[in-house]
């Protein structure tokens, strides 16, 4: 008791009373998480207002977004109930900040930054502001160091730079949370932030779990503002956990970010939009939704030596109704990013999974990022899976086919099963490189196409255990050069032969 | 209702008139109702509305309003309005007796508050424990 007296004693002692000027208004109309405010003359756009203490601890806070003649029209954070037409709000002076720092890795955090998983207080030391203009151009640097998903056909065919915006967008159910995830799990040095924006508590509680499960909560902080949540708590969360980035990458740390999904997060702005009365245009959107995404992705950037060189990898995900990718929001957000991850149903259910469509899906930048190893291989696999993809609508009209096509489409088909993967088991890179080399040179020609997956197992399990060098080296020299080549081959014929030998699975 | 612009503007134009220095003239209001009211119905409502909304701002602007827990003497009003009349012409003083402030005082000139109360000190601590 004495130690809490002292410490408030403590807190107070430099504390300056003075006479405070304010600007204060009155509220005529409340609803929705909206309120329109008469007066407050001296208000700034975006700037916090003051809605008077809440039921709770806190003080109900509110944006300032439309400025009018004579009155304001603001968004509300936190219980809108408890306002009522008739109550003095006052200007703060502030803009809107959440805290920002190492503490909160591994919380799970509601838009405002305030903790929302019962594991008490965060103390952190630093807050940044919510809305921040992105760096300029002489504080970037081109993508040039790779981020691992460690799965085998983004890394290869689809590869994703450090600083890049790279946009996973399908309809739902086709495993576009299952990707971030897996990004997640697959990080080392790597501080994840993923947004969960309108999605049900359930499932931010499950995917909670996932990651507490692969040991990935203590690298990862959770900005959650579910669907239960206010439309405004919904369209300040990407902003906050961008804040939260931020911060760590001008630590010179590398920061990925995951918003989970963008297009319930124009739901939620085109909501508060029309609430506020602003004119709406295609889809009912407002005319500045483009603004609200491109501001938004325009803020992960790789930053140059001089400026610390840290990284914030922006990962949005789109929804997409009935796979139509021409809809306003996805369109947006395709000409923002930097490439897209498109998944598709009809592979999901066909159990090509992750159900990239490796046809249409791109990364613009990523590609400079790419370790050679990888290069090397990913080349031939592009070539290899575009000639089957061709041959394949061609050879369901034809039975009879030549030798040479049919070991296309033959190769094609094990590319395609050593491309599936499982949920939530990303593949180091070494043995990405190791399968697809094998797969492309021919090396499981002659496995069945069913046993593809068993052979890939049992291959890196046998490199695993007799050549643990070579993986290493090429883990560490990102490197797959002659010598290593050689050595491969000769230890791939090898176990060919011990597989063959087993008699499962192996033509004859 | 959808907003009329040109209406908007006269009705605007009309309370601006209303004004002198900062009071209202009661004959000019009146002249203004009148001539509203023979608007269509609808228009008459519309503008209407906004005339009295734009009077009670405008006038409000120009009235100080000042919060005490105990009655003030004329002498110190007259030196309150003095200075804040170095910013804003005041034709109006409203004072209140508000137990609840528990002490000093709270001006409030348009959408502008001075606050010097017991309460609103104990609040700025408050905050700052509060961190």
């Amino acid at each position: 008791m004495a130690d809490l007296i002292q410490q408030i004693e403590k807190e107070i002692q430099g504390l300056k009373l003075k006479a405070s000027k304010q600007n204060v208004g009155v509220v005529t109309e409340i609803g929705d998480g909206v309120a329109r405010i008469d007066g407050l003359s001296d208000v700034q756009f975006s700037e916090l207002i003051d809605f008077g203490p809440s039921t709770g601890s806190g003080r109900i806070t509110g944006l300032a977004l439309n400025l009018e003649e004579y009155s304001v029209g603001a968004v509300i954070f936190g219980d809108f109930t408890k306002i009522k037409a008739g109550d003095e709000v006052k200007t703060t002076g502030q803009i809107l900040q959440v805290p920002v720092g190492e503490e909160l890795i591994g919380r799970v955090v509601d838009g405002l930054g305030n903790p929302i998983d019962g594991k008490g207080l965060i103390k952190t030391l630093k807050k940044y502001p919510v809305e921040k203009i992105a760096p300029g151009v002489i504080t970037r640097q081109s993508v040039n160091v790779p981020l691992q998903t460690g799965i085998k056909a983004i890394d290869a065919m689809i590869p994703i730079g450090r600083g890049q915006r790279q946009l996973i967008i399908g309809d739902r159910n086709t495993g576009k949370t299952t990707i971030a995830v897996d990004t997640i799990v697959n990080q080392k040095d790597v501080i994840c932030i993923y947004v969960a924006i309108g999605q049900k508590t359930s499932k931010i509680a499950q995917l909670v779990a996932k990651l507490e499960e692969h040991d990935a909560m203590k690298h990862t902080i959770i900005v959650a503002a579910s669907a239960s949540d206010p439309a405004t708590m919904q369209y300040i969360a990407p902003y906050s956990g961008v804040a939260m980035g931020e911060y760590f990458m001008d630590q010179g740390k590398d920061a990925l970010i995951i918003y989970d999904d963008l297009s319930k997060h124009a739901w939620a702005y085109r909501q508060m939009s029309l609430l506020l009365r602003r004119p709406s245009g295609r889809e009912a959107y407002p005319g500045d939704v483009f603004y609200l995404h491109s501001r938004l992705l325009e803020r992960a950037a790789r930053l140059n030596k001089d400026y610390g060189g840290g990284s914030l990898t922006a990962l949005p995900i789109i929804e997409t109704q009935a796979n139509d990718v021409s809809a306003y929001i996805p369109t947006n957000v395709i000409s923002i990013t930097d490439g897209q991850i498109f998944l598709e149903s009809d592979l999901f259910f066909a159990g090509f999974r992750p159900a990239l469509n490796v046809g249409i899906s791109v990364s613009r930048v990523g590609g400079a990022a790419q370790t050679k190893a990888m290069k090397g291989v990913a080349g031939k696999l592009r070539l290899d899976l575009a000639q089957f993809r061709a041959l394949q609508a061609f050879a369901q009209f034809s039975s009879d086919l030549d030798p040479e096509t049919r070991a296309s489409i033959e190769r094609g088909r094990r590319i395609t099963e050593v491309l599936k993967q499982l949920p939530y088991f990303p593949v180091p890179l070494e043995e990405q490189v190791v399968s697809l080399w094998a797969v492309t040179n021919g090396f499981m020609d002659e496995v069945e196409v069913e046993k593809v997956r068993e052979f890939e197992q049992k291959y890196i399990a046998h490199l695993k255990l007799r050549e643990k060098k070579l993986l290493s080296s090429i883990a560490q020299e990102k490197i797959l050069d002659e010598k290593n080549i050689k050595e491969l081959e000769k230890v791939t014929k090898e176990f060919v032969g011990i597989f063959a030998k087993t008699g499962k699975g192996v033509k004859k | 209702m959808k907003k009329n612009k040109q209406l908007q503007k006269t009705v605007t134009k009309l309370m601006e008139m209303s004004f002198k220095d900062g009071k209202i003239i009661e004959s000019q209001v009146v002249r203004s109702i009148k001539a509203l009211k023979l608007l269509p119905r609808n228009e008459a409502i519309f503008a209407l509305t906004e005339y009295c909304k734009l009077l009670k701002r405008k006038e409000r602007a120009h009235t100080m309003y000042l919060e005490t827990v105990v009655p003030l003497s004329l002498e110190v009003i007259k030196k309150a309005k003095k200075i804040v009349e170095r910013t804003v012409k005041i034709t109006k003083v409203v004072t209140q007796i508000n137990p609840e402030i528990l002490g000093g005082f709270k001006l409030r000139v348009g959408d502008e508050v001075w606050d010097e109360t017991i309460l609103g000190k104990i609040n700025q601590v408050k905050e700052v424990i509060r961190g």
